[in-house]
């Protein structure tokens, strides 16, 4: 058998949190009820005021890179994330500098979203098969809470902050799958966050930059493309890799949203002990969603070291990626 | 190919109607149940009707009325006319 990929996932979550549920009293315009069979979010995780995307990313990735002896400190680091501290500099010269690791660290960011944690995957298994790199440490950190409009239910009930750092290493199992979609990059959408100022809000609430801005998402355009292309591709990595449904021991799909999941779970015929949903209490995290959701199911031991899995991100893009290795 | 029955059929479920209430003139407007998640359910439907098809049929997504939503079928080749 190949060595695995995945070497060891830390993860942080912020305690403080809003609690969805109790959002009926103080915001009853908002059918909490009918957004909860939608999402399956009980909680979103909110990081404090001060809290940047690198100080989650630090806290995920500490506690691993302390029990490391330098030999075996990673290499190269990649920062994945769409809430930077900065447009300039990159996130992953403060980390680096942060966690101790030696100069000689290759560091660069990757702007995606919820399919940056395969990209990474998938990034990095290609520099650790070349040889460029003998250990990498992947580390996806969202900090939504600083870009939503706390008007808007859609986001605002959904999305939550989160980091996850993966230590990788040379493997050559997995089978990998890319794609994008670039006709669609206005389906989610943070308008006036760049050099580009001629996109105008075109949702429902004012876009003020005070009020966080005005981060959008079309989310029956997003179910579509989960139902089409998502379903479709998800297939074609299956059969890509000479597997079915049968020989997966488990699927970890980007948290979008209970009905998202659900629905890919029907469409794909997978039985529903297959599918990992860990939405309640930590809702989306975009690109931290699925290495959070994989090590917490490995901690309730609902997956095991050498269980195969496939991984499946998607959206902002949109974009698709998905892989297929033993854990 | 999907024929008006079957798309009325598909919205009556979804929106818990009998499927002689539904119209072409049924829309969010006309129908209180007609939420997010009852349109999410007839979105997935059609999905399943129509083997993956309508999934690509981005109008859809916005189609908040039977009227609309036959419209958006018919544009993408995946609605006929019923005899009647």
């Amino acid at each position: 058998m190949s060595t695995p990929l995945i070497e060891a996932i830390s993860y942080y979550l912020p305690e403080k949190f809003i609690d969805v549920e109790a959002l009926q009293t103080s915001r009853p315009e908002w059918n909490i009820a009918e957004t909860l069979k939608k999402t399956g979010v009980k909680k979103v995780r909110r990081s404090e005021p001060d809290e940047t995307t690198v100080d989650l990313a630090y806290k995920a990735a500490e506690p691993l890179i302390s029990r490391l002896t330098p030999h075996d400190l990673p290499d190269t680091l990649l920062f994945c994330t769409q809430t930077p501290d900065f447009m300039l500099p990159h996130c992953s010269a403060i980390l680096q500098d942060r966690l101790g690791l030696p100069t000689s660290t290759c560091c660069f960011d990757i702007g995606l979203g919820c399919s940056g944690y395969v990209y990474g995957l998938g990034i990095a298994s290609g520099l650790l098969r070349s040889g460029f790199s003998r250990k990498v440490l992947l580390v996806t950190a969202e900090n939504y809470s600083k870009i939503i409009n706390e008007d808007d239910k859609k986001t605002f009930l959904l999305f939550s902050d989160a980091a996850a750092a993966t230590l990788l290493a040379s493997s050559h199992e997995p089978v990998f799958t890319f794609g994008t979609d670039g006709s669609k990059h206005e389906s989610i959408i943070f308008p006036q966050s760049g050099v580009n100022r001629t996109r105008k809000n075109t949702g429902f609430f004012d876009c003020e930059i005070s009020r966080n801005g005005c981060f959008e998402m079309d989310g029956y355009g997003i179910f579509l493309f989960t139902l089409g292309r998502v379903s479709e591709e998800v297939t074609a990595l299956l059969e890509g890799a000479n597997l079915s449904v049968d020989d997966i021991d488990h699927f970890v799909f980007h948290q979008g949203s209970l009905v998202v999941l659900e629905s890919l779970q029907r469409k794909l015929k997978i039985p529903g002990e297959k599918v990992v949903i860990d939405l309640a209490e930590v809702g989306n995290a975009a690109s931290a969603s699925i290495p959070v959701a994989l090590k917490r199911a490995e901690q309730r031991g609902r997956i095991k070291r050498g269980d195969r899995l496939c991984l499946f991100g998607f959206g902002i893009g949109l974009s698709w990626a998905g892989a297929v290795f033993r854990y | 190919m999907l024929t008006n029955e079957t798309v009325f059929e598909i919205v009556a479920k979804a929106l818990e109607l009998d499927p002689a209430e539904v119209t072409r003139g049924t829309s969010t407007e006309t129908v209180g149940n007609w939420d997010s998640l009852a349109h999410l359910a007839i979105l997935e439907r059609l999905d399943w009707e129509t083997r993956g098809k309508s999934a690509h049929v981005q109008g859809l997504a916005f189609a908040f009325s039977v009227q609309d939503i036959l419209e958006n079928l018919k544009s993408a080749g995946l609605h006929v006319d019923s005899a009647h």
